[in-house]
């Protein structure tokens, strides 16, 4: 194990998780001064019940929310996040609070630009004008169909992305009353998402002792925990210890370099209208084999996140990289009849992999080659083995 | 002259790599169970063209294909089906035109054409009772599509071209015959793609007789009789053309208004077909033969123009906040000269306004302002610029700059000029429409909103009608007769037209299938039967007929799932099921997810939207 010269890390988010950890918002709000928050979420959770428990969590605090703010979807759009900040204003709050996942917390984000920079210009900032100080405090309460991207650094708008320190959550709360999964599919994907997240990163040349950790716990508790959740969505310890791993995995990749399976899997949900958690389970084995194929290093340390200590102590150290790998199938293999396994299954017609592969590799800032993606995407279309 | 009785049944196979061609027949099973047009154009494809093709790739094929009725003389019957799969949705796409090409190509002896594959340069097809000849088309590539059509009619008595839109590939470009066009999917870009500037056929060549003359001339007969009897088409559509919608739509709260952000708008007389005949004299122009009378020229800004369809007015006009009606022909003949689709190019308009209104793109759009429309028409034709991207269509733009909340299309395709949260029903049927945001797959919007037969806001039936109506239309549009000769043949019998309205609308409401049961479109069989006598199916009875359409309609759904199309694309754009309107006295939205499971179980789909296999064997589709 080498230190590498320089690295750097950032996790700003405090992280409360647990039982009753909702309670906690006010006082945490106590400590970030402020009293009066705009809650952002989308309409199919209000619809579900899940906010009256949201609601129901403050009855005993002295805080009063200053608005609910439900008109989210599944697109986060800048359209939103103006109006979601003319209520803030209207309202005069002076915090956020995200519940839910993916659009929710990506309008919540954009507003907090909106609102803390005194801007109704969004677009600089996806231009290039970098965040220089700290936004409003925000507040993350990730709930069903999470997978992890609630506590990044990023904010996807109007598909465009902004990346920036000054976007990460102040405040996570994984509450169990909020984490169970909606149905089986659903907690596949979104772990099938942190999985390649936290492998990514762990595998990933640019890996630090930092990134190491967090993408390591994420794969152990993945190991532990995936095929029960799947099995048992709405079991609420375990969907908790899955958000944790959600909540590891992101912030792993957050201060990792994208890796090329998550890249290609966005440009192919974007071309498809097909989620890419589905893309990903089908993308990461090639992968692999890929890096297996070109022979490219892969770390031992994948072995130990997935089988724990005995296996990989008994596992003679030429053969735990492959070993590692074939855990890591082994666990993809187990979502066998919930995620499609080829891109012929999902009927992808093989004359848009050009345009994805050129998309991806654009991207990555040519850090993946159009080739390289091109050839990934042809195996898994085809479902030929390199 | 050769005299044909009933069909010729020749189809024309061309392979533009080879450059060769070979004759068919169009067998007896298919003609039974896919009449023609429409239904025989999607089995000639599913027989011979692989699932997930590029559209644009020598490999995607493209059938023309006449009905029965073309040549005969029936009335509203020179109309041909085009199918291909589109470059604007990647999925299956049908386009129906009745310019000269139809009759044309069929009096030259030939009942479809399938061309496959691409030619090394420019180049036009001639074709006679013998085949087809290659011919360079140095000469017109570039031109428009009245100059293009100009220099091949010396050739043939009827012509099919693509414009510069065309050749540029753009996603929505259309194929002109005549004034008239295959408009909807972009079949231009895939004739583009080929590097096909045109067809044109000879004509004349043979004569098609019907089998049976005096059951022909009886059923004819009643046909014209009912045509003109009926209030729309003998009326309104022969007096204003499909402009008489304007204030139907505007009255009923479904004109499209600001990138359908409103249903009505108080100007919207200055765009309707009344103001129009009266401001540009307007008269005759229209497909032949035809007893309707729907198509319209005049004088407009002192030229003789097109007068803008009501799809166009609707997408480029209200929708756009233009209600000037001179600026809008204006629009519509530029977009006619390009081979432009008006409804795809008037929708991703609309979205680049609101994209510009957003700051999410830079363009000098701007609702209510004609300023660089006409610029970025032909931007887009030319593919300069913001112009290359809109030419995608609103879908693949909002994809790229964002603003997928207000891209108001399905599966692709832009939505045509009637909002659905007016009419519930046909919002479910924009949402379930093979081809995409079609409006022509029910026309429900007639019966919920124009007639007062059906009510606007109820779910209650409406997945019923949607199948009915599409299983109908499918089967009128293989026969091939013109959509608009639905409105007589299903209102003009006694038992319809003796009927109070209220009683109409009370059995619909309450006993749709019963309703439906009313409805006798025996007429449009009779005409088939009278044409090919009993040498294809013994009677085709208005079941059969039905059914045929039903066949039709589920090989077109079966072939877009093994494009992937699923329960995922069978929806609507996220304006119409979250948005309320303030036209409204109550703001509603469409309540689909209700109605489609119910469409669903009604079609034998499971629950993905997937055909199940016992339906497809129910309906003789070889899986």
């Amino acid at each position: 194990m080498q230190i590498p010269d320089y690295y750097e890390f950032l996790n700003q988010a405090k992280i409360i998780s647990g039982k009753k950890a909702m309670e906690h918002i006010p006082f945490e709000l106590r400590g970030y001064d402020a009293q009066n928050p705009l809650v952002i979420t989308s309409r199919d959770l209000s619809e579900t019940g899940m906010m009256k428990k949201f609601i129901a969590s403050f009855k005993d605090s002295k805080v009063t929310l200053g608005g609910i703010f439900n008109e989210v979807q599944d697109y986060a759009s800048i359209g939103l996040a103006r109006d979601a900040a003319f209520l803030f204003k209207e309202r005069g709050c002076d915090s956020i609070i995200a519940v839910g996942n993916g659009a929710a917390v990506d309008v919540a984000k954009a507003l907090n630009i909106l609102v803390a920079e005194k801007t109704d210009d969004l677009f600089k900032y996806f231009n290039g004008t970098p965040l220089k100080r700290h936004l409003k405090p925000l507040i993350v309460v990730p709930a069903r169909s999470s997978s992890g991207m609630e506590f990044t650094n990023t904010a996807t708008v109007d598909n465009r992305c902004l990346t920036s320190d000054f976007l990460y959550p102040d405040l996570a709360i994984l509450d169990p009353r909020m984490t169970p999964g909606c149905c089986a599919e659903c907690v596949a994907e979104s772990s099938v998402i942190a999985l390649a997240h936290a492998a990514g990163s762990s595998i990933t040349d640019t890996h630090s002792p930092m990134i190491e950790a967090y993408a390591h716990s994420a794969l152990r508790y993945l190991a532990l925990y995936m095929k029960k959740g799947i099995k048992k969505p709405g079991h609420a310890s375990t969907s908790l210890a899955l958000h944790n791993a959600y909540a590891l995995a992101a912030l792993s990749f957050s201060n990792a370099p994208a890796g090329m399976v998550h890249l290609m899997a966005i440009e192919l949900a974007r071309a498809t209208d097909i989620s890419a958690g589905k893309f990903i389970r089908i993308l990461l084995p090639y992968k692999m084999a890929y890096m297996m194929y070109k022979k490219k290093k892969i770390r031992d340390e994948l072995l130990l996140a997935l089988a724990g200590y005995d296996d990989y102590a008994a596992t003679a150290e030429k053969e735990r990289s492959r070993a590692g790998v074939e855990r890591l199938l082994a666990l993809l293999n187990s979502l066998k009849g919930i995620l499609p396994e080829t891109m012929k299954e999902l009927k992808i017609p093989k004359y848009k992999l050009g345009d994805i592969a050129k998309a991806a590799s654009a991207r990555s800032g040519k850090r993946y080659s159009e080739a390289e993606c091109m050839s990934i995407l042809e195996h898994a279309w085809e479902g030929k083995a390199f | 002259m050769q005299e044909v009785i009933g069909t010729n049944n020749k189809i024309l196979e061309i392979d533009l790599t080879t450059k060769k061609f070979q004759i068919t027949e169009v067998n007896k099973k298919d003609r039974n169970l896919y009449l023609g047009g429409k239904g025989l154009g999607l089995k000639l494809l599913y027989d011979r063209m692989e699932p997930g093709v590029d559209p644009l790739g020598p490999e995607n094929m493209i059938a023309f294909t006449m009905g029965v009725l073309m040549g005969t003389g029936a009335p509203c019957s020179g109309r041909f089906e085009a199918v291909t799969k589109s470059p604007l949705t990647g999925i299956m796409c049908s386009a129906s035109c009745g310019g000269p090409f139809g009759m044309a190509f069929k009096t030259s002896g030939w009942d479809a054409m399938v061309i496959k594959g691409k030619c090394s340069a420019p180049t036009y097809l001639y074709i006679d009772s013998k085949g087809v000849q290659f011919r360079p088309a140095k000469g017109i590539w570039g031109k428009d599509t009245q100059a293009a059509q100009a220099a091949l009619q010396k050739e043939g008595a009827g012509a099919l071209v693509i414009g510069p839109a065309g050749e540029k590939l753009v996603s929505y470009a259309n194929i002109a015959s005549g004034h008239r066009f295959l408009g909807r999917g972009g079949m231009g870009a895939v004739l583009g793609s080929k590097n096909i500037k045109g067809i044109v056929a000879k004509g004349g060549e043979v004569k098609i007789v019907p089998a049976n003359k005096k059951k022909f001339a009886k059923s004819n007969k009643k046909f014209f009789k009912y045509i003109n009897q009926n209030s729309i088409t003998s009326g309104s559509y022969r007096s204003f053309g499909t402009n008489a919608n304007v204030n139907l739509s505007n009255a009923a709260g479904i004109l499209p208004v600001r990138n359908f952000t409103g249903g009505s708008h108080g100007e919207a007389h200055k765009i309707s077909g009344e103001t129009m005949a009266e401001r540009f004299h307007t008269k005759y122009d229209t497909c032949k033969p035809c007893a309707i009378l729907c198509g319209h020229k005049g004088t407009v800004d002192g030229k003789d123009r097109h007068i803008p369809e009501y799809e166009t007015i609707g997408l480029m006009g209200s929708n756009l906040e233009i209600f000037d009606p001179v600026v809008i022909a204006g629009w519509n003949e530029l977009c006619s000269k390009y081979g432009m689709d008006t409804i795809s190019i008037g929708g991703t308009l609309a979205w680049a306004m609101e994209a510009t209104e957003k700051g999410l793109i830079k363009t000098n759009l701007k609702f209510g302002s004609t300023a660089g429309v006409a610029e970025m028409i032909r931007d887009i034709a030319g593919r300069k610029g913001i112009g290359d991207d809109l030419a995608e269509g609103s879908k693949a733009a909002s994809k790229k700059y964002g603003g997928e909340d207000f891209a108001i299309h399905v599966k692709g395709m832009e939505m045509a000029a009637y909002d659905p949260r007016g009419c519930i029903g046909h919002g479910l049927s924009y949402a379930v429409a093979n081809r995409g945001a079609c409006h022509l797959s029910t026309s429900l919007f007639t019966l919920e909103a124009y007639f007062a037969m059906a009510s606007p806001n109820a779910k209650r039936g409406k997945h019923t009608m949607v199948k009915f109506f599409e299983n109908v239309y499918a089967a009128m549009n293989s026969m091939h007769i013109c959509h608009f000769t639905a409105f007589p043949v299903f209102l003009e019998p006694p038992l319809i037209k003796l009927s109070p309205t209220p009683m109409l609308w009370a059995l619909t409401q309450n006993l749709t299938p019963l309703a439906l049961a009313l409805m006798d479109v025996s007429l449009w069989p009779e005409l088939w039967h009278a044409v090919l006598g009993k040498t294809y199916i013994p009677y085709l009875s208005m079941l059969k007929f039905i059914k045929a359409g039903e066949r039709i309609h589920m090989l077109e759904r079966y072939m877009n799932t093994r494009e992937g199309i699923s329960k995922k694309d069978d929806t609507l754009p996220r304006r119409l099921l979250t948005e309320g309107r303030k036209c409204d006295q109550k703001e509603q939205t469409v309540p689909l997810e209700k109605m489609l499971g119910k469409y669903y179980r009604a079609r034998g789909y499971d629950s993905n939207g997937i055909p199940k296999k016992r339906t497809l064997k129910h309906l003789n589709i070889e899986i």
